[in-house]
């Protein structure tokens, strides 16, 4: 008798097994370990801690690892176990004008106090093809690895109140979206942190449809800064607060078109983005889609998807996108059987009704 | 300081102890005015009753506050609920997510969260100690969860069945009641209609 | 970077009963409640990350994590059969993490995890059915925005679904869902009942059995209490109607049950058989032994 192919608990099992000699790859090469990702694949383990929303280096090198370097598996694998993870705390607001910067440069200016500082930065390389680029290197020139302290580039513009001031804190503690869901309209704060574990490659794209005109916003970059801040939490034991630490950061502060009018002096306006480890398209990104959705706030009108808040958030996330769109593999059979019946039904209808047309038409 | 009282008190197993303890719950309000007994206890300090702290302990935290009638706003009982759930009291009954009766009518039910008709289901959860389930009123019960009627005798006063009439009245908009007694309760989702016999 | 090295942390990764820690449970069971207060009402909930992906079934894992205790018995069903992966998958998660029995028989289960299907055999008073859902809106692919439908349910405004409806029988001479075919509950909320073919939508209607629905990417929970009135949106002279099959299970012979097409050939050899995997063995047992007594 037919039997219907059935998935069963073996055929997973063999998958699972093949799956894992695939990963391993030719047994003749040496296993690549989680330190090397660390150490070599390190923008790869700073994009998977960014959208997986944990700062932790060694968790998401074997999450790449484990993820033969998806890297939107590896982000899920860090989500699921973050998700596992108790809460002791929250820190305090990083301050990024403590950053001791490894890479800082502001475009609209040509010098400024602390300097350009280029950084480790694939900018200026030419793209070719270099077999031997990841083998010994040469020692950093001393001064350009120190991470020195130097101030933020836009807070020059903010003491003439040229631009907009930094939104003030909020009163209550900022919402948290990966605790309550989500509700529309959104206010900065989770804006912000839906699109700093927001998949790069849709807020890019989103990013570069306002230069192209879809909600342009004269972006100029006020300053892109790269580096380690500490982090600290409040003791109320000890009545004061202690670092536990420090994380590398990538902030981008964009300058963008100026608003007022009328009584209101003109002053430029602000778009923010900020990511874990160096992240630096992904923090520009999210610095022009940050600027576009806050449209309401500028009397802008909302025309263009990167302004669509309720666009954005609810399709910025690559775990739960990756998660809809695969799920069309699973078996939807009984579903298709149903409208099988009635694609049938409807043709078998069709073809009656044409075929009394042709009879009337005969007679 | 918290109290000796507000430290004891809790499930000896937590993790099923409040399974069990949301099992009750649910086929409480699934099944309008069944009595459905609790197993595992938590032990709060009075005047809170057994059950309605263990359905505290099985579902106030942080996120959903406590309202306490007057009667239960000891400080043992505040140190229990803060202590086994971290749940904020809160004197503004339109704010909690639980609350407390000592009695039934002692704050009366159009006083707390009814939810928004965009969100109805940001509205409190009434839990009503009561000595027994059963007693004063028969009624006839009719919704959802109730398979065509059900007879049964609440330990109401006839002017408690006006106020719920009221709240019936305004699904999906209202709150929900959970009476207790000892270690049993019964549920009053809102969509039970209460008519006399 | 890196000084701390790689040893430590990771091997210590443990896990609480049925996944879940604590608090997201408290926090989905009070979901629960209020879905089971207000019928067909769509409960915002703080969807979890879980260890599968969205889609997959992660609102109704989270609610049956949240449901389930030592005394239950599960059965997980996908397309009305045990064995399928996606069920298999599932099925081995919660015995896994939370040590219950598993079953494959619908009347031993007290918890029931579904996706597209409602099974055969009417369910019993305590059971529990848990529906996966990939959009729990039914006005979703009329309205696209999360702002507007919320405002369409709470103005109990649902002409435009009707209009859809209405449609559909204009230009093909039916309604043309056949599957999450948008059912009105308790005379109130118009739910989605997950993509179960409309064929199943009569066995909601007054179900002993309570039924929860999880939307784990949607976070979204809704509830149908039991003995409540499920009625599938129709018209006067176009009245609710399932698909009929014109055969029986081509393996036990049962009628009136929904039937899963399997092409046997390129030829248009097809058989007919149960989608209920469990209906179908028990009715074949049910008939071999029933041979077996005639000897």
């Amino acid at each position: 008798m037919y039997v219907a192919v059935k998935g069963g608990e073996t055929a997973i099992a063999n998958a699972h097994r093949l799956l894992a000699h695939e990963r391993r790859g030719d047994p003749e090469l040496p296993a690549l370990t989680a330190g090397q990702i660390d150490a070599q694949l390190t923008l790869a383990v700073d994009r998977v801690m960014a959208e997986g929303s944990l700062y932790d280096r060694e968790l998401a090198a074997v999450a790449i690892r484990q993820a033969r370097g998806d890297m939107i598996e590896a982000i899920f694998l860090v989500r699921a176990y973050r998700t596992t993870l108790l809460r002791f705390g929250a820190t305090l607001p990083v301050d990024t004008a403590r950053m001791a910067v490894q890479r800082r440069i502001s475009a609209t200016h040509k010098d400024l106090p602390g300097g350009q500082l280029l950084g480790p930065t694939f900018d200026y390389t030419h793209r070719l093809l270099d077999p031997g680029a990841g083998d010994a290197a040469e020692a950093p020139a001393e001064a350009d690895a120190d991470g020195s302290v130097v101030g933020r580039a836009i807070d020059a513009l903010g003491g003439e109140g040229l631009i907009e001031p930094d939104s003030a804190a909020a009163a209550d503690a900022p919402g948290d979206l990966t605790r309550e869901p989500l509700s529309f309209p959104a206010d900065r704060p989770l804006r912000l942190q839906a699109l700093a574990r927001g998949d790069e490659g849709f807020l890019l794209v989103l990013a570069y449809s306002t230069q192209r005109g879809y909600a342009r916003t004269h972006p100029f970059a006020g300053e892109i800064r790269m580096g380690d801040v500490e982090i600290e939490i409040d003791m109320p034991e000890l009545g004061f607060a202690v670092s536990i630490g420090a994380i590398r950061l990538t902030e981008c502060q964009m300058v963008n078109q100026f608003r007022g009018a009328g009584d209101v002096p003109a002053q430029f306006t602000r778009g923010y983005g900020l990511a874990f480890g160096h992240s630096e398209r992904k923090a520009m990104a999210m610095a022009l889609v940050d600027r576009a959705l806050r449209a309401d706030e500028f009397g802008e009108d909302r025309v263009a998807p990167a302004q669509d808040e309720e666009f954005v958030l609810s399709h910025a996330d690559n775990v739960q996108a990756t998660g809809f769109v695969e799920h069309l593999k699973l078996p939807h059979y009984v579903d298709f059987q149903a409208e099988l019946e009635l694609v049938r039904r409807l043709r078998r209808e069709h073809a009656a009704r044409a075929s009394a047309a042709t009879s009337e038409a005969a007679e | 300081m918290i109290s000796e009282a507000g430290l004891s008190g809790g499930f000896e197993v937590p993790v099923l102890g409040a399974q069990a303890a949301f099992r009750a719950l649910l086929a409480a309000l699934s099944e309008p005015g069944t009595i459905v007994p609790l197993t595992d206890m938590a032990e709060p300090p009075a005047p809170l009753g057994a059950a309605a702290g263990t359905i505290l302990a099985t579902l106030a935290d942080h996120d959903a506050a406590v309202f306490l009638d007057e009667r239960l706003r000891v400080k043992d009982v505040a140190d229990w609920i803060a202590f086994h759930t971290g749940a904020p009291l809160t004197a503004d009954a339109a704010l909690a997510s639980f609350a407390v009766l000592s009695a039934p009518g002692t704050v009366p039910l159009a006083a707390f969260a009814e939810g928004s008709h965009d969100y109805p289901d940001r509205s409190t959860t009434v839990i009503v100690q009561v000595p027994a389930l059963g007693g004063e009123t028969a009624v006839r019960l009719t919704g959802p969860g109730i398979k065509t009627a059900r007879e049964i005798a609440l330990p109401v006063a006839s002017g408690w069945l006006a106020e719920w009439r009221a709240n019936h009245a305004r699904f999906p908009l209202g709150v929900d009641v959970v009476f207790v007694a000892g270690e049993t309760l019964l549920g009053l989702p809102r969509t039970t209609r209460i008519g006399g016999i | 970077m890196s000084e701390a090295g790689f040893d430590g942390g990771t091997a210590a990764i443990r896990y609480n009963f049925a996944y879940l820690d604590e608090q997201t449970k408290r926090s989905i069971r009070r979901a629960i409640l209020k879905a089971v207060a207000i019928p067909g009402y769509q409960v915002p909930f703080a969807s979890r990350e879980m260890p599968m992906p969205f889609g997959w079934g992660t609102g109704g894992v989270q609610v049956t994590a949240s449901v389930l205790g030592p005394d239950d018995v599960l059965k997980v069903i996908d397309q009305g059969a045990d064995d399928t992966t996606n069920a298999v998958a599932i099925r081995g998660f919660f015995a896994r993490t939370a040590g219950i029995a598993t079953t494959t028989r619908t009347a031993e289960a007290t918890i029931i995890q579904t996706r597209h299907r409602i099974p055969e055999e009417p369910l019993r008073a305590g059971q529990i059915l848990v529906y996966q859902v990939p959009i729990p809106e039914p006005l979703r692919f009329l309205e696209p925005r999360e702002t507007e439908t919320r405002r369409l349910h709470a103005l109990n405004e649902y002409g435009l679904l009707y209009v859809k409806l209405y449609e559909d029988i204009a230009k093909h001479g039916h309604v043309a869902t056949t599957y999450a075919y948008p059912v009105l509950v308790a005379g109130r909320y118009i739910m989605d009942p997950s993509p179960i073919p409309k064929f199943d939508n009569p066995k909601m209607d007054m179900s002993p059995a309570l039924q929860l629905f999880g939307a784990g990417r949607e976070r979204r929970i809704y509830a149908v209490p039991p003995y409540t009135p499920v009625r599938s949106l129709d018209f006067e002279d176009h009245p609710f109607r399932v698909q009929e099959f014109t055969e029986p299970c081509g393996l036990c012979g049962s009628r009136g049950v929904y039937l899963d097409e399997v092409v046997l050939d390129d030829r248009g050899g097809r058989l007919f058989m149960c989608s209920d995997t469990d209906h179908c063995e028990a009715v074949r047992a049910g008939k071999g032994a029933a041979a077996e007594a005639s000897w």
